[in-house]
């Protein structure tokens, strides 16, 4: 693949990341106790099994970095929650890669770790302990929602991959 | 999925429910509530659970809103980009009490720690 289709794929990607962050947090309320599908990790699960570790991470950073532009809570406490569920997230994707786990896995992971990441932030930035309480509750969810987001993308891949 | 990974998820799973449990078996028994400043711990308001009543905030963005109807509480008319705390519902919810959290103006609704 040369180098600008390379580019334009990773746009595209991101650009999708950035809209289905938007669509969810603002057609989508969540569920009970703040729980989300986190559609916008099947962006991620695609790039990974597409492309590189690299360009997981800029389409990552691309989603919560103008997503929150756009949502107007850049650079607040908003943005540097939804950055470490991010990181954390992506961290778990590239370990599974790594070490080769099925897909579905993977996505499992990568919510439950996007919900770690989103609780210890708030943990560490407000020092309340007491919103560990959330954790199990996220987990339990992030079980289900990573198998149906990891059976999306699972389908996207296919249809992609013969683009 | 394979067997490995079948077993660590079913373990993930074990582990929240035996917390969420613990949390039900020995919740606290309490009947008050703390509507609290994230930033600074400041308690901006407790209230009595069991007493139906709708409490106003001024707030960076707007107002905030907590509505307590039947023994429950939820944060409700919230002005702020996102309204995730309006998305935690009603507490307690299934038995379990857990805190309602307002990232963009700084707000943190939670039963009361005796």
């Amino acid at each position: 693949m040369n180098r600008t289709r390379h580019m334009s794929y990773i746009a595209l990607l991101s650009a999708l990341a950035i809209v289905i962050n938007l669509f969810e947090s603002a057609f989508i309320p969540p569920i009970q106790f703040g729980i989300r599908f986190g559609l916008a990790n099947i962006i991620s699960l695609i790039t990974i099994e597409l492309f590189s570790y690299r360009d997981l991470i800029f389409v990552a950073l691309m989603r919560v970095t103008i997503g929150s532009l756009l949502r107007g809570v850049i650079f607040g406490s908003a943005f540097m929650i939804s950055f470490s569920g991010v990181v954390l997230s992506s961290l778990a994707i590239m370990l599974c890669h790594k070490l080769k786990t099925s897909f579905i896995f993977m996505s499992i992971i990568s919510a439950i770790a996007h919900s770690l990441g989103q609780v210890l932030a708030v943990i560490f930035l407000y020092e309340q302990v007491n919103v560990f309480a959330l954790f199990p509750i996220l987990a339990l969810s992030s079980i289900a929602t990573g198998v149906l987001t990891g059976i999306i993308a699972k389908e996207c891949i296919k249809r992609v991959k013969r683009v | 999925m394979k067997k490995k990974e079948v077993i660590i998820i079913a373990f993930v799973a074990l582990l929240a429910l035996a917390f969420l449990a613990y949390n039900y078996l020995f919740k606290k028994d309490t009947t008050y509530a703390l509507v609290k400043d994230l930033n600074t711990d400041e308690v901006l308001l407790r209230f009595d659970i069991n007493e139906d009543a709708y409490y106003e905030f001024e707030v960076p963005n707007g107002y905030f809103h907590v509505e307590v109807k039947d023994g429950h509480y939820h944060a409700t008319d919230v002005d702020c980009p996102n309204h995730d705390c309006e998305g935690f519902g009603w507490m307690p919810s299934f038995g379990v009490y857990t805190p309602i959290i307002c990232i963009p103006n700084g707000i943190i609704v939670e039963v009361e720690n005796e």
